[in-house]
């Protein structure tokens, strides 16, 4: 009974905090955006803190720089359990287009674990929702329901990846890189 | 002694309002997943930079007006608050305690 009121609580109350690795600010705008009245992410109890010590969701954006990285990891590690990670933009997802930029990591992901990972240069706020409503619905099944129905009534494909799904988009690029 | 005479004795008042603080606390503490320290989880935040502890003033010399506040803050709740005359004594060594802070802030 305990462990389903902790899991309602938590669906329900998910406190972000925005991390900027690098970002060009495009993004991050986009992120107040969504978190603004139009696009409302409110309304789903998610609420901009201003501290990780407080955050469950990061919402990470642009590329992970070398000057930033062991910053960003500190401020992972200061955050309490459990904790996630939405990589915004592309340059959060892949770190392009600076990757393989001399002072350029990658994505998000070369410096922390990321959750689910919303592309676009910006990213779309009905697409950073979209995201965080992908990763609520792994805690919350109303939420789940939530997206259901968004997937049947809106064309969603593309918007967001989970690990596994980036994992197979990134494959081909890898290897016409490599 | 009444009932509510006991209920409302200061004393009672603090130990029950403790008790409810460490009950919230004990619940979050059972709650929670077991704490994985890990890397710089149990530094001081400061937007990520890797701050030593040595590196910040711990004297309160910038602070003498904001404590005297505090102190008088707190006397006047104190003041405020008495319920009755069977206490006066412990609300003027409270004010004795005040004067002496007082004085240690302003003895330099
Ligand atoms: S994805 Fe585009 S808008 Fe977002 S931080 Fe990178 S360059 Fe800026």
């Amino acid at each position: 009974m305990l462990d389903g009121l902790v899991k309602w609580a938590r669906g329900k109350s998910p406190w972000v905090c925005h991390l900027n690795c690098g970002s060009c600010n495009g993004c991050d705008i986009e992120i107040v955006a969504a978190l603004m009245p139009r696009f409302d992410l409110e309304r789903f109890g998610v609420l901009l803190e201003g501290s990780p010590r407080h955050a469950d969701v990061f919402l990470a954006t642009g590329p992970m720089t070398r000057q930033i990285r062991d910053r960003v990891v500190r401020v992972y590690e200061q955050a309490a359990d459990p904790k996630f990670v939405v990589a915004v933009g592309t340059c959060g997802v892949s770190g392009s287009p600076f990757y393989p930029g001399y002072n350029v990591l990658g994505g998000v992901d070369a410096a922390i674990p990321v959750d689910m990972y919303v592309p676009g240069c910006p990213a779309r706020p009905d697409a950073i929702s979209y995201g965080v409503l992908r990763l609520l619905a792994t805690l919350d099944p109303k939420a789940e329901a939530l997206v259901k129905e968004i997937e049947e009534r809106y064309d969603t494909e593309g918007l967001v990846y989970t690990p596994e799904e980036m994992a197979q988009q990134r494959d081909p690029v890898e290897g016409a890189r490599g | 002694m009444t009932a509510s005479a006991v209920l409302y004795h200061p004393v009672v008042v603090f130990t029950l309002c403790m008790m409810a603080g460490w009950g919230v606390y004990a619940l979050g503490r059972a709650l929670a997943p077991a704490s994985r320290v890990i890397g710089g989880k149990l530094k001081t935040y400061a937007c990520g930079e890797n701050v030593e502890g040595e590196s910040f003033p711990t004297a309160y010399h910038l602070y003498h007006a904001a404590f005297i506040f505090t102190l008088l803050d707190v006397v006047a709740l104190v003041l405020g608050t008495v319920t009755g005359t069977a206490i006066v004594w412990m609300v003027a060594a409270y004010l004795l305690v005040g004067l002496i802070a007082i004085v240690i802030l302003f003895k330099d």
